[in-house]
Parts: C-alpha cells; sequence; structure tokens
C-alpha cells in the first residue's frame, strides 16, 4: 500500500458499493417530466442509499423562469409521488442544498456562461473538483444546439484533473444520416469516452442478467448455437396506447420507437459471443459485431421479412379502445405504424441460417418482454405412434418485464400406462428467489455515468450500425404500396400476416 | 402471517423421521397453493435458497425466531429449522412441527412462502440435535447457522455443528462481555470458520460515510496523514461496552496497516490507545462514553477523523435514522450534509449478512485489530 495512492483504501474489501467523486450533475430540460418523474428521484434515492457523494449537486437549465426555490419545490412534489422509497424530509432538506437552477434558453451564450461561473463556485464550495455530467433530457432537436454551446463555452473539458461527461436520451437520430450527422456534432465537441449514450433497458436488472445467465452458468452456452436452436423470438409487447405522446410517435412509429433502441439490444445481448471482458469496450464490440453479421435488408425485400400494423378500436382489459387514427394528435389516414414483426439472419458462424423473428406493438392482449430461445425438435419419436410434431420444441424464456424470470418448457411423461407426452415447465422468477426491490434503471444509468462505466450505455458505432439496419425498412417501406391500415384489433396479438415471418409451419409466435 | 399445520410429536428415543417432515412440509405447500384463486394459483413459488438453522434458548427466543424467520422470506425464501434447546428441563425428548409463512402478496409479485420446522429438544436430547438436523437440510444450497443462544464458543453442541455449516451467525452485542470475546471472534476467524456478527454489520452504514470522505483523490492522503481519532459510544456506565467503537477503529487500523504502539488505557471514563502509522507516526485513538439515547444495539454516537490539514466527522443526528457528516478542509469551506443513517432490525441485518457467502476478510482484519487494541492477542 503506498503512501501515494489515490484509490481509497477503506473501499477494500468491503460488502458496499463505490461511490462516485464529488461531482455536478448538469440537467438540460429541468422543468421536463423526465427529470422530474425519474431523474431526481432516481438521484435522491441514491443519495438515500448512501451511494452519492459529499458534495454532490444538481444544477437545472431550462428556458422557463424559476427561481432556485421554486425549482426544489416543484421537484419535490414529484419527487413525492414518483419516489420508490418515499420522501424523508430531514435527507430531502440536506439533498435540496445542493440544487440550484439557471434560466436560459437553449442557444443563449449568456446562460452558458453563467453556468460556468456557477460550476466554478461548486467546484470550490462544495468540492465537485471539476468532475461534471450534463444530462440532456431536452427534445432531440436541441441536443446539437446544447452540444455546440457547451462546447463554445468551454465547459467540455474539466478544469485540473476533473472529468466531464455527457449523457444524451433516446432518441439518437430518426434515421442513419441523422444519427451521423448527431455522432459528428458530438465528437466536434466531446471525445467518445465522454458520451454516455442511455437507453434506459439497458438499466434493467434482467436485461443484464442476460449476460449472466449465458456467461456465469457453463451449461447454456454449448447449447447457444445454430446446431441447437432452431429459432429465437423476441417480443416486447404494451397494452398502452399513446399516453397523449400522439405528436411524438406519429413521427417515429414502433420501428423508430422500440426496434432500433429496445429490441436491437435485447437481440445483440442474445446474439453476442462471450466479451474478452465485462469492460465498457469489451462488451461494446461484441454488440456491434453482431449488428455488423446482421443480413442487410435491400429495400425491395422489406416486404418479405416485416410486417407492418396499426391498431383499430378493440377491447384492451375489458375496456373498449379507440383506434390508432382516432386517438388525439394522429392523423385521420395517418400510415404510422404501430406494430412490427420482422426477421433478421445474423451471418456468422454461430447463428447462420438461425432466424430471429422479432415483435412489438402497442395495444396487444398484455404487456410482456421476453427472449424465448427455441430449440430444434428430439430428432425422431421414440415413444408411441403420435407424429414428432406433438413433441413440444425445448424452450427457454427469458422474461424481461413485468414477472422477471426464467422458464424452461421440456416434454414429461403423463403419469398412467400409456406413453403419453405432455410439455411441462421449469420457472425460476427472480423475485422469488430475490425479494429485494429492485432500484429503478435510471438509478444504475446514472450512477454507472458517475462512475465512468459506459458498459450500460450505447457507443456511436453502435447507434451507427442499429441505424443502418432499420433505414434501408424504413426505405422499402416507402416504395412499397401502403399496407391496409388498420389491421389489427386492439387488444389481439397483432396483424396475423406475421406468421408468414415463421418461414416452417411447425413454428409459431409463442402465445404469452 | 403465520400458518401452523400440525404439531407432530417425534417421541424421545426414535430418530426424527424425515421422510413424514418431508410429507407435511409438502402437504402445507399443497394447501398454501389450493387456497388460492385459480388465476393466483401459480403464483405461490416454493423457492428455497439457503438453510437456516437457527438455535434459541428459549420459548421467547424460539418464538422471536420464528417472526425473523418470516420477514426474511421475501429476501432470502428459505427453509428454516428453528431449534429450541431446552437442555436443563425434565425429560429426553424432541419434537417438531412443521409451518409456512406466507407473506401478503404484494401488487404485481407472486405471493412468497418460506417454510419452517420448529425442534423442541428437552433434557439429554439436545446432543442430539446435530445429527437430527442432516436428513432435514434442503439439499444443493448453503446451511447458515444463526446462534441466538448467547456467545457459543465454549458450547460443544455449537462445535459438533461445525462440519454442517458454511456459516454461523452471532451477535456479539447481545453476548455477557463481548469485549473478552473479540480475541475469540478473532481466533475463530483465524481458523478460517465464517462467522457474521450482527454488531460488525451494525457498523456498515458507518464504516460507509467514513470511506465515503476519501472517494476523491485528493482527500486520500489525509487518510495517510491521520494524527487522531475519537469514537463516542453510547454507554450506560463508564466505560461500558466499547466493542463496536473496537471494532470501527480495529477496521481502521487493518486497512491503514496501523500496529498497537501502547495499548489501551482507561482515565476517568475515556480509554486511550496509541497506534503506529506505516510511517512510524502515531494515531493517538480515544474512545469516549456518551449518554444513552434508546436501547438500541447500534451504540456509536460519533466518529471523528483528523489530520494535520483536515477533520471528518459522522455523527448520529437528532432526526430519526440520520447522521451529519462533515469535512473541514483546509482552503475549502466545511460540507456538511444529512444522510440516512438507519437502524437495522435482527431480520434487516440478517438479510444483508445472508448475502455473502464466503469469508468477510475485512471483518477478520477488523475483529483481530480490535482484539490486539485490547491486548489480547498479539
Amino acid at each position: 500500500m503506498s503512501d501515494t495512492s489515490p484509490t481509497n483504501p477503506l473501499r477494500a474489501g468491503m460488502r458496499m458499493q463505490r461511490t462516485p467523486e464529488p461531482c455536478t450533475v448538469v440537467i438540460f430540460g429541468a422543468t421536463g417530466d423526465l427529470t422530474h418523474r425519474k431523474l431526481v428521484p432516481a438521484l435522491y434515492n441514491l443519495q438515500r442509499e448512501r451511494l452519492l457523494p459529499p458534495g454532490f449537486s444538481v444544477v437545472g437549465f431550462a428556458r422557463r423562469d424559476w427561481s432556485d426555490d421554486f425549482f426544489r419545490d416543484s421537484l419535490l412534489k414529484d419527487a413525492k409521488e414518483f419516489s420508490r422509497s418515499g420522501i424523508d424530509p430531514n435527507l430531502w432538506g440536506s439533498f435540496a442544498e445542493g440544487m440550484s437552477y439557471i434560466q436560459a434558453s437553449f442557444d443563449d451564450p449568456a446562460g452558458y456562461a453563467a453556468l460556468a461561473v456557477r460550476l466554478r463556485e461548486l467546484d470550490e464550495q462544495r468540492g465537485a473538483s471539476g468532475n461534471r455530467l450534463f444530462y440532456l433530457s431536452t427534445p432531440p432537436e436541441s441536443y446539437a444546439t446544447i452540444i455546440q454551446q457547451l462546447g463554445a463555452a468551454g465547459l467540455a473539458r474539466s478544469p485540473g484533473n476533473g472529468w466531464t461527461r455527457i449523457i444524451i436520451e433516446k432518441p439518437f437520430g430518426r434515421d442513419l444520416t441523422s444519427a451521423r450527422a448527431l455522432n459528428a456534432e458530438v465528437h466536434n465537441v466531446f471525445d467518445e469516452q465522454q458520451v454516455y449514450r442511455i437507453d434506459h433497458y439497458l438499466g434493467k436488472e434482467t436485461v443484464q442478467n442476460i449476460l449472466v445467465f449465458r456467461f456465469a452458468n457453463g451449461i447454456f452456452e454449448p447449447l447457444w448455437d445454430r446446431r441447437y436452436v432452431d429459432h429465437v423470438q423476441i417480443t416486447v409487447a404494451e397494452t398502452v396506447g399513446l399516453e397523449g405522446r400522439g405528436g411524438y410517435y406519429e413521427h417515429a412509429g414502433a420501428m423508430r420507437d422500440m426496434v432500433q433502441n429496445h429490441l436491437m439490444q435485447l437481440l445483440t445481448l442474445t446474439a453476442m459471443e462471450p466479451p474478452i471482458g465485462y469492460r465498457a469496450d469489451a462488451v461494446r464490440d461484441e454488440k456491434v459485431k453482431v449488428l455488423r453479421a446482421i443480413r442487410p435488408m435491400p429495400p425491395e425485400q422489406v416486404d418479405q421479412h416485416t410486417v407492418r400494423g396499426q391498431y383499430g378500436p378493440g377491447t384492451v382489459a375489458g375496456q373498449a379502445v379507440p383506434g390508432y387514427r382516432e386517438e388525439p394528435g394522429v392523423a385521420a389516414d395517418s400510415m404510422t405504424e404501430t406494430y412490427v414483426a420482422l426477421r433478421f439472419f445474423i451471418d456468422n458462424w454461430r447463428w447462420a441460417g438461425v432466424p430471429f423473428l422479432l415483435r412489438t406493438g402497442k395495444r396487444l392482449p398484455k404487456r410482456v418482454s421476453e427472449i424465448a430461445i427455441q430449440f430444434r425438435s428430439a430428432p425422431l419419436m421414440l415413444f408411441d405412434d403420435g407424429p414428432l410434431s406433438d413433441i413440444e420444441p425445448n424452450v427457454l424464456a427469458m422474461q424481461v418485464q413485468p414477472d422477471e424470470g426464467i422458464t424452461l418448457r421440456f416434454d414429461s411423461k403423463v403419469p398412467g400406462q400409456a406413453n403419453q407426452i405432455r410439455p411441462v415447465t421449469m420457472d425460476f422468477r427472480y423475485n422469488a428467489a430475490f425479494g429485494v426491490e429492485s432500484p429503478e434503471a435510471y438509478e444504475r444509468l446514472l450512477l454507472d455515468a458517475m462512475l465512468g462505466d459506459s458498459t450500460l450505455f450505447t457507443r456511436s458505432d453502435e447507434v451507427e450500425a442499429s441505424w443502418s439496419l432499420i433505414t434501408p425498412i424504413h426505405q422499402g417501406w416507402a416504395q412499397d404500396a401502403p399496407p391496409p391500415f388498420p389491421n389489427y384489433e386492439a387488444g389481439t396479438w397483432g396483424p396475423k400476416a406475421a406468421d408468414m415471418l415463421l418461414g416452417k409451419e411447425w413454428r409459431s409466435w409463442r402465445r404469452l | 402471517m403465520t400458518n401452523i399445520l400440525t404439531a407432530t410429536p417425534l417421541g424421545a428415543p426414535t430418530p426424527i423421521d424425515a421422510r413424514s417432515i418431508e410429507r407435511e412440509l409438502n402437504a402445507l405447500w399443497q394447501e398454501t397453493t389450493d387456497n388460492k384463486s385459480p388465476d393466483q394459483r401459480h403464483q405461490v413459488s416454493r423457492t428455497r435458497v439457503l438453510n437456516l438453522i437457527v438455535v434459541t434458548r428459549s420459548a421467547a427466543a424460539a418464538e422471536r425466531a420464528t417472526e425473523v424467520a418470516a420477514k426474511l422470506t421475501l429476501r432470502h425464501p428459505h427453509r428454516a429449522i428453528v431449534v429450541n434447546a431446552l437442555p436443563q428441563d425434565p425429560g429426553d425428548s424432541l419434537e417438531a412441527w412443521v409451518q409456512a409463512h406466507c407473506l401478503l402478496p404484494i401488487h404485481g409479485r407472486p405471493r412468497v412462502c418460506g417454510e419452517q420446522i420448529t425442534i423442541v429438544a428437552r433434557g439429554p436430547a439436545v446432543e442430539r440435535v446435530p445429527n437430527t438436523l442432516l436428513p432435514l437440510l434442503v439439499p444443493d444450497v448453503p446451511v447458515m447457522l444463526w446462534w441466538m443462544a448467547g456467545a457459543p464458543f465454549d458450547d460443544l453442541r455449537f462445535a459438533k455443528f461445525g462440519d454442517l455449516i458454511d456459516r454461523v451467525v452471532v451477535d456479539s452485542a447481545t453476548f455477557d462481555a463481548p469485549e473478552t470475546t473479540l480475541a475469540k471472534m478473532a481466533a475463530l476467524t483465524a481458523q478460517g470458520t465464517r462467522i457474521s456478527d450482527l454488531s460488525w454489520s451494525r457498523l456498515t452504514p458507518w464504516r460507509e460515510l467514513a470511506a465515503q470522505f476519501f472517494d476523491a483523490p485528493a482527500q486520500v492522503p489525509h487518510l495517510y496523514e491521520l494524527t487522531s481519532v475519537t469514537v463516542d459510544y453510547e454507554a450506560q456506565v463508564a466505560p461500558g461496552d466499547r466493542s463496536q467503537a473496537l471494532l470501527l477503529v480495529g477496521w481502521l487500523a487493518a486497512r491503514l496497516g496501523w500496529q498497537v504502539a501502547a495499548p489501551l488505557t482507561s482515565d476517568r471514563g475515556n480509554s486511550t490507545v496509541q497506534l503506529k502509522r506505516t510511517d512510524g507516526s502515531l494515531v493517538q485513538v480515544t474512545l469516549r462514553p456518551a449518554p444513552m439515547q434508546d436501547d438500541a444495539l447500534d451504540r456509536l454516537a460519533m466518529l471523528t477523523l483528523t489530520s494535520p490539514q483536515a477533520t471528518f466527522s459522522v455523527a448520529r443526528d437528532p432526526a430519526p435514522d440520520c447522521a451529519m457528516t462533515r469535512a473541514e478542509v483546509a482552503g475549502m469551506s466545511p460540507l456538511e450534509r444529512r444522510v440516512r443513517l438507519e437502524q437495522l432490525d435482527e431480520a434487516g441485518l440478517l438479510s444483508e449478512e445472508l448475502r455473502l457467502l464466503g469469508q468477510d476478510i475485512t471483518y477478520a482484519g477488523a475483529v483481530r485489530m480490535a482484539a490486539a487494541l485490547l491486548g489480547a492477542t498479539e
């Protein structure tokens, strides 16, 4: 142990988590919903768990004319409602002391000059040592402006030995061109190591558990390839409709809103090779390799590999609900897709010929996200005279939400004289084995960003590789004849046409 | 909610019949499941991630153990085997019965149930308990022993459990003479016994808060230049039980490589001990009794670390479950903040301990130094 070692000797071997160095979080768009409902409650809970450093501060930056006090009061009001642990007024008081607000429009250099002054004061008064985390919680149109202004104000680099990092919310671009343009803007000002592109799906415990399940166990990985796997189904189903997001969703659609980010994350984590270490770049290198190995769809073949849907009126949970085109903020002849099913092939040694079937949609019967590995059938029917298809193939399903768990389906003999066979499941429920309440995704991600761990964030090449698969699909759709929207009833599992993606008569979409 | 199904007296000289107990547990689970409406039925899950053997010395303690086991179900679904050992009681009998703890379902979650076997051993039958337990353990998951019957060191029955268990949990704050057991605890950990002391677990938030001052690299040098450490501990009479304060100082000393220079002395209630840093300079450690605030077993009041350029302190706050931390560093304005310092109950502490499977090396180092501070070893 050297006397000059900068590491904290009291942390060694301790049963508690590492906490970040003193720092300041600057939230752009601090008056918005995300800040009030997610970010600040997440930060408060981190503070409550003693995971935030002394001298931790929050600076809100937004257009509205709010005072420091109004900002704190407004955050407190929502934190009371949205914090998973409630609010202890004694702790909140101390937490709120470190909060302040800067009123400025995002393109006003004076606002950034004021921010620079505030940050210097915090460095001196609260010992933040020049450590800063910028959080872009604004509409995506403002990202480029804020990044340019931060650069112009000299805020992209920290004084002394401090660090400066920036978290960028989704959506990151709306196609390959805009994503590349935004990456170029970001890299004009920040190094890639400073950039944390957030996809809150990666903050979920069960998503992280995919890698633990695959790579901390010895028995699954040998089966995880084309020799044993028939196909993979990834489902992210929502029961909700638009929830007032009509204006945004009309221009996004299910492909941009869900597939490009969440489903592609689940796909890459499921299909990636073992990384050489659990480190940010090692993990992300493998994810990018999967994306690059996915067979691109030429626009003229898109209709063979994708199915779009849009819900009409129907019933969800016993309630009559309107169709998509009747939702507020939606055009009466809208052609926006609220459902997508698609088939990808990953052209590498592990997965050649194995279809990856993805589907997501709004107003489906059940809220469920899962990854199902469908194994090949037994090679021949040994029992009785029934056809082989009487035996259900084995399925390993990883449920991501809401009932996080892992289920293995296998066949078993029905008790009795005959060799009757029926599938049974072996269930592992995450919250039955670990009753502890999981932290919110944003807690984990904010903490990781403060600690400088970017494993659970998207790298620039990853986001571009993902768009380079999605953009040709949009181009193909634009060339095709418009589908007969609405083509599924709210409260059903989407358009029947999705069955054609299965490719083989024995395959079917999972009944969830 | 505890659902006691049956009591099965098992007769003195006959061995406990593990199969009949398993059958009863299965029946109990069946009943737990059958009582539900059809759509809830699949939601009762029988998961057991560990065996928890609890040894008590009275019916009241056995009841408390049952309550704690029920609370633990949510975080660590387990099979609890509560052994109420009454060697002084007349007779020679082993009685056992099974029960299930089901937690009221939390919205959107499956109902979680735990199972418990309670054994009452009277007279000489107490000696037969360890072997009786063997067939009752759930296979392939860890076996934890929570020894609620005071200090276990001189108890031969404790030694008999040795090969059976993966980890033993004690609470030295409830021992008759906690300070004198520090050396015995140190000896046990040195032999490789995996021990959890709940008294040590109570220090976790204190250690976290102390460590946090030094997460900023700029503050680390102050840690190597500490000249004094003061711990205020709550005591009924001076000097009272200083074991928690000694463990906390023991931890700092072990982490920072300090050695005892002059052993502990007491003067007007205050205890002092001199330690030597790795660079040869001295650190003055003072343990000061403070008035009792409550009868909670968490007995620390304040920790102060001083170096020539800085003072860091953590102090219990009048606001419930809170502490104030304060850092005064030369050239910077003092920084104070209120943080959570929860007082965990037995279930909460145990729940933290049951997460650990391996040897707690940090504890081993801390308890060894704590004993050394008393001059008990080295």
